[in-house]
């Protein structure tokens, strides 16, 4: 009905943004309902759930049909989640209905605590995206690449700017998809979804509930998802635009629900579907995090494995097959995508991005990492939780921090801080947790108190996250439009870090980027960015620039690598303009030439 | 049992407070040090001494020094060739052939005049573009059918 409803307003009257993107959310995530666990159908966690599953879903559906040739347009995009829609029908029709009793009296509070949590989560966020322009580099890559998929209805496509241009983008295609097609639908310019990330934040908070709230309460889950809602740490990768992070943080609860379920013993065939789709989800919508996920739900099935070996073996091999049919789609895109990387670099290259507790317990807020921490302990430990197997899918998720932090040991190459990223969820759970086992007198005062004191840190934090990854602003915008207007058709331009992916969508002419190598994925990129190295830093800059067609230079004055080492002055060119966030160079020989 | 299960979940949680109170740097291989400014910035005026100061070196390099300032670089400026100086007595050879610049603010630098791609317009610039509203009756729509269908297939169990 929402597809057909879409569709129709998009004929008769014009197509709407909001309109597409709530259709591209929402209706697989109602289709889904017929095949979810009974514990899911209930309220009031169905609420939730239905956005939840809807943009896990989503993402599996389109990437996998997009790797199977189905063009990501409008008609290509309405037939694809009509067929889910239609899935779902007959789904509802032929399966059977699991029985559960009636809805608990209090589940209209209950969500109605849950809205005033997310608003208060939005609120929060709102510091770092709710005026423009947002902070953040990530952002203009993926502008450009939802403008491309649009444009061109595939998501397995060459970057026309990056790297002087020609190769793959190299991103995860799970939250591009969606901008995709809600672009395809909307007819609306790349740009309108600036701000899309917000979408999936909210999602985490609503991700989370339903993953606390499913396995211990709604009081459990509600003061989860408060506490979640306001931790620094997610401002701060807002703050960078991390969206596929942002993503996957929808998708690992679920993941972590169904494994808490298979601990219980409580999961069956509906449960190991809906472990395999956050599977495959996770897999479409980020690399690292699918990494994380991956590694949480081993440790967890082991835990399980061990303690009911021959239900966790159904459950796993039920979760292998539904994997494999939910997977193949996406499991071609990613292999393409990976066979053109070139592989990833060895691991002393991340070397740099090892975890410093200290910031992290910063990022948390102490008080928060104190208190999640004691309840930890004590929900593991503690004799009221002994019959709870599901309460080990913590300790998964801690093990999971720790062995991804330090997997430079064993010479694992990733990105060892995102794994600290982590932190808020498996405080948030443990406190939620806790929280379910004590008297409500108790539990409200502490949890506002811990809420408001983490909120008020957050808002002194989340000035400073704004602050240092605003390369963009006025001045600096103007500094682009200077470049855009002396520059010649063609004309490539080199930048440091912090300018790299927003130039390619700012100025839309090509971009060769040197960037940290503790940044850089694909191995592909290391020769390009040595040349862009050679450029901004080398002997013979100006010379290499010439050849390349580079003209200008655009660096931050404040972009500093990963260890904190400022970037620097390009040694080439000659500066034309200046800002606090943006110097461009000119980097002809004949400097005089191009003055107007 | 039980109390084995909690024993080994015990040992766990000993060995992950030891890990995490034990400093990064212990087990480095000797490579790189930790992270420290991913999320730490400067205050807001160290940061625009320290933008100054590049911008100085940029131009002392280039053999221009020129004066420059936070506010001047707050507003954006366009580094441009100065007027040639007074002439002075028996100026050195060497100043007669320094190029001499000047950094003239941009405030009057119009984006849209500018010629700037739609992107930038269309992305972060223009006015025009924040106001993208659509009717809001689309959004209750959306949310009510969305609402309605959660709720009748809730109730159809």
């Amino acid at each position: 009905m929402l597809i057909g409803v879409e569709a129709t307003w998009a004929w008769l009257v014009q197509p709407q943004r909001s309109l597409a993107a709530t259709t591209v959310v929402l209706a697989p995530g109602l289709a889904a309902l017929p095949f979810l666990p009974r514990e899911l159908r209930r309220l009031p966690f169905a609420v939730p759930a239905v956005p939840v599953v809807g943009v896990v879903l989503a993402q599996v559906v389109l990437v996998g049909a997009a790797a199977l040739a189905v063009p990501l347009d409008p008609l290509g995009v309405r037939l694809t989640l009509a067929g889910v829609a239609v899935a779902g029908l007959i789904g509802g029709i032929l399966l059977p209905t699991p029985a559960f009793g009636a809805p608990p009296e209090r589940w209209p509070s209950v969500l109605l605590g849950l809205a005033a949590v997310v608003g208060l989560g939005i609120a929060m966020q709102w510091r770092i995206l709710g005026s423009r322009p947002i902070p953040g580099e990530d952002w203009g890559e993926y502008l450009l690449y939802a403008q491309e998929i649009a444009r061109r209805h595939s998501l397995l496509i060459d970057n026309p700017f990056w790297m002087l241009g020609g190769d793959s983008f190299p991103l995860d295609p799970g939250a591009p998809s969606l901008y995709g097609a809600t672009l395809a639908l909307a007819d609306a310019p790349a740009a309108s979804l600036l701000q899309g990330i917000w979408v999936f934040a909210v999602l985490g908070i609503l991700s989370l509930f339903v993953f606390v709230g499913t396995l211990w309460g709604s009081r459990a889950g509600l003061v989860a998802a408060a506490v979640y809602a306001v931790v620094p740490m997610n401002l701060n990768v807002l703050s960078w635009h991390g969206l596929p992070t942002v993503d996957a943080f929808v998708i690992i609860p679920v993941a972590l629900l169904a494994t808490g379920m298979a601990l219980r013993g409580e999961a069956g065939r509906r449960w190991a579907a809906v472990l395999a789709v956050a599977l495959v989800g996770l897999a479409a919508a980020h690399r690292v995090g699918f990494l994380l996920g991956a590694v949480a739900v081993a440790f967890v099935l082991a835990v399980a494995l061990v303690r009911q070996p021959r239900p966790t073996v159904r459950f796993m091999a039920w979760t292998a097959v539904f994997g494999i049919v939910a997977g193949a789609g996406v499991a071609v895109d990613l292999v393409q995508r990976t066979l053109a990387l070139g592989g990833v670099q060895g691991y002393e290259a991340f070397l740099p991005t090892k975890v410093h507790w200290d910031l992290v317990a910063r990022d948390v807020t102490w008080p928060l990492t104190v208190a999640g921490l004691a309840a930890l302990a004590l929900v593991v430990l503690g004799p009221w939780f002994r019959r709870d197997a599901s309460r080990f899918v913590l300790l998964g998720l801690g093990a999971t921090i720790l062995a991804l932090s330090y997997a430079w040991l064993v010479h694992l190459p990733t990105s060892y801080n995102r794994a600290s990223y982590l932190a808020p969820m498996l405080l948030a759970a443990s406190l939620g947790l806790l929280a379910s086992r004590l008297p409500v007198r108790v539990v409200a005062p502490l949890a506002a108190l811990l809420v408001g004191v983490t909120a008020l840190e957050a808002r002194s934090l989340a000035t400073d996250y704004r602050r240092f990854y605003s390369h963009v602003d006025a001045a600096s915008l103007k500094g682009l439009g200077y470049v855009s207007q002396r520059a010649r058709p063609g004309d490539a331009v080199v930048t440091d870090q912090c300018w790299s992916f927003l130039s390619t969508w700012l100025l839309q002419r090509p971009v060769l980027a040197a960037l940290d190598p503790a940044l850089i994925l694909p191995k592909r990129e290391l020769e390009p960015v040595a040349k862009a190295r050679r450029i901004l830093y080398g002997r013979d800059g100006e010379r290499l620039a010439a050849t390349l067609g580079v003209r200008y230079a655009l660096v931050d004055p404040l972009c500093t690598y990963q260890t904190g080492r400022p970037f620097g002055p390009p040694a080439s060119g000659h500066l034309v303009y200046a800002s606090t966030r943006l110097l461009v160079f000119d980097l002809a020989t004949d400097g005089q030439t191009s003055s107007r | 049992m039980t109390r084995g299960r909690n024993g080994v979940a015990a040992a766990v949680l000993v060995v992950t407070a030891a890990i995490m109170g034990a400093p990064a740097a212990q087990a480095d291989a000797g490579q790189g040090p930790p992270v420290s400014v991913y999320t730490d910035p400067a205050p807001r005026p160290v940061a625009e001494e320290k933008a100054v100061e590049v911008v100085r070196e940029a131009l002392r390099q280039s053999g221009t020094p020129a004066p420059v300032s936070s506010s001047l670089l707050r507003s954006g400026a366009v580094v441009r060739p100065s007027a040639p100086p007074p002439a002075r007595p028996k100026p050195t050879e060497a100043r007669r052939r320094a190029p001499r610049v000047q950094l003239v603010t941009a405030a009057s630098v119009s984006l849209t005049e500018r010629g700037l791609t739609p992107t930038i317009r269309a992305g972060v610039a223009s006015p025009r573009d924040q106001d993208v509203r659509e009717p809001i009756v689309v959004v209750l729509v959306a949310a009510a059918l969305a609402l309605a269908g959660a709720a009748g297939a809730i109730a159809r169990r």
